[in-house]
C-alpha cells in the first residue's frame, strides 16, 4: 500500500510499504477514507519530537472503512464507516475506566522509554514517535487499529466525512481545551494560536457559553477566520509587540483583571518578537531546551489570578525560563494533557450530526496523498493560507 | 537500605537504629581508609603509588554509598570476574512491583496456574504442572539455547502469595515470591514480585551466564507490566508491523 512516511527534518516521502495485518484479537484493518496533516505532525516534519525512525508512517487523523477484524471485536462489522480516535486506549485501565483515555496504561508497548523521559507514560498514540508505541499511522491507505471494540465509532449516514474527520483529534482537543476548564459565566477566554486546535477551542468556548473570547497569533489570515466564523475579538500579537505588551493589551481588554482562562493552543514552535524569541530559537537549535515557550510564558503572565491556563499545546520535553512566580503567586491552576478522545467523541459527534457545528470550516486546502510531501512544506510554510489539509488515498 | 518503603519484600526490613551506627561507624572507617591510601599514594609515586590511588578511589565510592569495609574483597573478586568474563557472578536480587485493576483473588488465580506465565514473562517458553505440584520450567537464553529446571511451591496462601524455589539440578538455581495485597480502593491490587538467583563462582556454560545476564529489575519490571496488559486488556500491545505481538519493537 501507500504511505506517508517519515524520513528525516522535513523529509516525508509518499512509498510504497506492506499493508497492515492484524496482530492482536481487538484489532481491527481500516482502508483509510479521509486523513489530515495536524499541527502537530509539523512537530515531527521540524524535527522537534524525539523518537521517531526513518520509514514511520505518520498520521494520526483518519477515518474510513472497516475491512477486517480480529476476534475480540464484536461491535463493529465489515463495511463500516468509522471515525478513529488519535489516542489508542484499552479502555480497561483504571485511567480509561475514569475518562482520562490519553492516559491507557496499556496501550503504549514502549512506556518503559517513555517512562525514563516522563516519569509515567501516557497512551501509545498512531504515528507519532517510538516513545509513544511506534504505532503505524494513518497517513496511508490502510491502517492497524488496535483496541478496535474501544476506540473507533461509527460514523451516521447524514455526517459526511469532512464533517466526521476532526473528532479523531483537533475538534476533542479544542474542546477538551475549555471543558476542563470549570468556566463560570462570563469568563473572559484568550485563546492563543488560531490554527485548526485554536479554531476549535474558540468555537467551544462559544459553545460552552463564554462571556468573551479573545483570539491571539501572529498570522492574519488566521485571525480572519477566528473573526470571520466565531465571530469573536482578536488580537495581533507580532502588532501588540512582546510578551509584556500582550500581558498589557490583555489586561487593557478585560479592564485590569486579565482573562479567566488561556488557552495555550501553539505549543512547542511558538513565535514571538524581539529578544525572547531568539533567545528560544538559539536555545532550541543548541537543543538547550526542546521547546519555545513563549506563548505558555504569556498565558501564565496574563492570566487572571486564580485564573485557570489549559494547555492543549504539545509539549515534548524542557523548556526554560517558565514564570513560576506568577504561577505560585498568583495561584493559578494548570489543565493540560492530550485529549481523551474516546470520552468526547459521541456528545460532540452529536453536536455534528444536530447541526450545532460544521467543522469542515477549517478545510482550506484538498489533495491527494501523493502529495503529501508538498502539502507539508505548504503547511509548514502557511503557504496560500493553509490552515488544515485534507488527503485522499 | 533505601530511606523509603518499596512495597518488595527484600527491602521489607528497614534500618534499625543499631544497624544505622553500624553503619555510619563503617562509612567513617571506610572514609579513613581511603583517605590514608590516597596518602601512602602521594608520597609513594610511580606504579604503586598509583595502586594506592586506584584503592582510595574505591574506598571513596564505597563510603559515599554507604558500604563499608567488609565485603569490599569479595566485591573486587566479583567486579575482577565480571570485568574479566564480561558476565555477571554471585547472587542476584531482583525485584518489581505494578498496580493491576483486577482482584487479589483473579490475580491469584491467574498466577498459581503457572502454564499461563509464558504469556507475558518474556525468557520463560514453556510451564508444566504434574500432579504432585511440582513443576518443569523451559526458559529461553538470549543466544538460543534452552534452559531447563524443576521447581516445587514452598509457600501459598490463597489470594495473597506465592512462594516457589528450584529444586537441585536445576541451569538456573533460584526462589521467588510474588504477593497480591489490595491496593486503595478503586485501584485494583498491588503485585510485588521477588527473585533471587544462585549464580555460583567459576565457570558456567555460557547458556545460564546469558540467561542471567539478560535478568535486570527493568526487564521483570517489563514482564510484571505484560501481566498487568493481559490481565486489564487481554493482550500485550505491539506497534510493529511485521513482526508477531510477542516481540516489541527496537528503540
Amino acid at each position: 500500500m501507500k504511505a506517508v512516511c517519515w524520513h528525516g527534518v522535513q523529509d516525508m516521502r509518499v512509498d510504497t510499504v506492506d499493508d497492515p495485518k492484524i496482530l492482536n484479537p481487538r484489532d481491527a484493518i481500516i482502508r483509510v477514507t479521509s486523513t489530515a496533516i495536524c499541527g502537530s505532525d509539523l512537530h515531527l516534519y521540524g524535527g522537534f519530537m524525539p523518537g521517531m525512525q526513518a520509514g514511520d508512517i505518520v498520521g494520526h487523523e483518519f477515518m474510513g472503512e472497516v475491512v477486517e477484524l480480529g476476534s475480540g471485536v464484536t461491535n463493529l462489522s465489515v463495511g463500516q464507516r468509522v471515525v478513529v480516535p488519535f489516542t489508542i486506549a484499552c479502555g480497561q485501565c483504571f485511567f480509561c475506566d475514569s475518562g482520562y483515555h490519553s492516559l491507557c496504561d496499556n496501550s503504549n508497548p514502549n512506556a518503559a522509554v517513555a517512562e525514563k523521559m516522563w516519569g509515567q507514560s501516557p497512551a501509545g498514540l498512531f504515528g507519532y514517535t517510538h516513545i509513544l508505541g511506534g504505532y503505524a499511522g494513518g497517513q496511508a491507505e490502510y491502517v492497524r487499529v488496535p483496541y478496535a471494540d474501544v476506540g473507533p465509532m461509527v460514523v451516521p449516514d447524514s455526517v459526511s466525512d469532512e464533517q466526521a474527520l476532526f473528532l479523531t483529534d483537533i475538534f476533542p482537543t479544542g474542546y477538551q481545551a475549555i471543558a476542563q476548564c470549570d468556566m463560570q459565566p462570563g469568563d473572559v477566554v484568550a485563546v492563543w494560536g488560531c490554527g485548526p486546535v485554536g479554531q476549535f477551542a474558540i468555537a467551544s468556548a462559544k459553545m460552552l457559553g463564554a462571556g468573551r473570547v479573545i483570539a491571539i497569533d501572529t498570522v492574519a489570515e488566521r485571525l480572519l477566520m477566528a473573526e470571520q466564523q466565531h465571530g469573536v475579538e482578536t488580537l495581533d500579537a507580532r502588532q501588540t509587540g512582546n510578551t509584556l505588551q500582550i500581558v498589557e493589551a490583555l489586561r487593557d481588554m478585560t479592564a485590569g483583571r486579565g482573562p479567566d482562562i488561556c488557552v495555550d493552543a501553539v505549543g512547542l514552535e511558538a513565535h514571538g518578537v524581539g529578544l525572547e524569541y531568539w533567545y528560544d530559537n538559539i536555545k532550541q537549535s543548541l537543543m538547550m531546551e526542546t521547546a519555545r515557550p513563549i506563548v505558555l510564558r504569556q498565558a501564565i503572565m496574563a492570566c487572571r489570578k486564580a485564573g485557570t491556563v489549559s494547555i492543549p499545546g504539545v509539549y515534548g520535553g524542557l523548556a526554560d525560563k517558565i514564570p513560576v512566580g506568577a504561577l505560585m503567586n498568583k495561584a493559578l491552576t494548570i489543565k493540560t494533557g492530550q485529549t481523551h478522545v474516546q470520552h468526547y467523541l459521541k456528545p460532540l459527534m452529536d453536536h455534528v450530526e444536530r447541526g450545532d457545528i460544521d467543522p469542515s470550516f477549517v478545510i482550506t486546502h484538498r489533495t491527494r496523498l501523493d502529495d503529501a510531501p508538498e502539502a507539508y512544506r505548504m503547511f509548514q510554510a502557511k503557504r496560500d493560507n493553509c490552515v488544515k489539509v485534507v488527503m485522499q488515498p | 537500605m533505601p530511606a523509603y518503603r518499596p512495597i518488595n519484600r527484600r527491602h521489607d526490613s528497614p534500618a534499625t537504629l543499631d544497624s544505622q551506627q553500624e553503619q555510619d561507624r563503617q562509612q567513617a572507617l571506610t572514609l579513613a581508609a581511603s583517605v590514608g591510601s590516597l596518602m601512602v599514594a602521594m608520597r609513594r609515586g610511580g606504579l604503586s603509588g598509583l595502586a594506592f590511588g586506584a584503592l582510595s578511589g574505591v574506598l571513596a565510592y564505597r563510603a559515599s554509598t554507604g558500604r563499608g569495609l567488609k565485603g569490599a574483597g569479595t566485591d573486587a573478586v566479583r567486579y575482577a570476574e565480571k570485568t574479566l568474563t564480561g558476565h555477571r557472578v554471585g547472587p542476584l536480587e531482583l525485584s518489581a512491583s505494578v498496580t493491576i485493576k483486577r482482584s487479589p483473588e483473579d490475580l491469584y488465580a491467574h498466577w498459581r496456574d503457572f502454564s499461563h506465565l509464558p504469556d507475558f514473562m518474556s525468557l520463560i517458553t514453556d510451564v508444566r504442572v504434574a500432579p504432585d505440584g511440582r513443576s518443569h520450567w523451559t526458559a529461553r537464553a538470549p543466544d538460543g539455547q534452552t534452559l531447563e529446571w524443576d521447581a516445587e511451591i514452598t509457600a501459598d496462601v490463597p489470594s495473597e502469595s506465592i512462594a516457589w524455589a528450584s529444586l537441585a539440578g536445576a541451569d538456573v538455581p533460584h526462589h521467588g515470591e510474588i504477593r497480591f495485597i489490595p491496593g486503595p480502593p478503586g485501584r485494583g491490587t498491588e503485585v510485588a514480585l521477588d527473585l533471587n538467583y544462585t549464580v555460583p563462582h567459576g565457570l558456567l556454560s555460557a547458556a545460564p551466564l546469558g540467561f542471567v545476564n539478560a535478568l535486570s529489575g527493568e526487564a521483570l519490571r517489563e514482564d510484571l507490566r505484560h501481566f498487568k496488559q493481559w490481565m486489564e486488556s487481554g493482550e500485550i500491545p505491539t506497534g510493529t508491523i511485521q513482526s508477531t505481538p510477542r516481540d516489541g519493537d527496537s528503540i
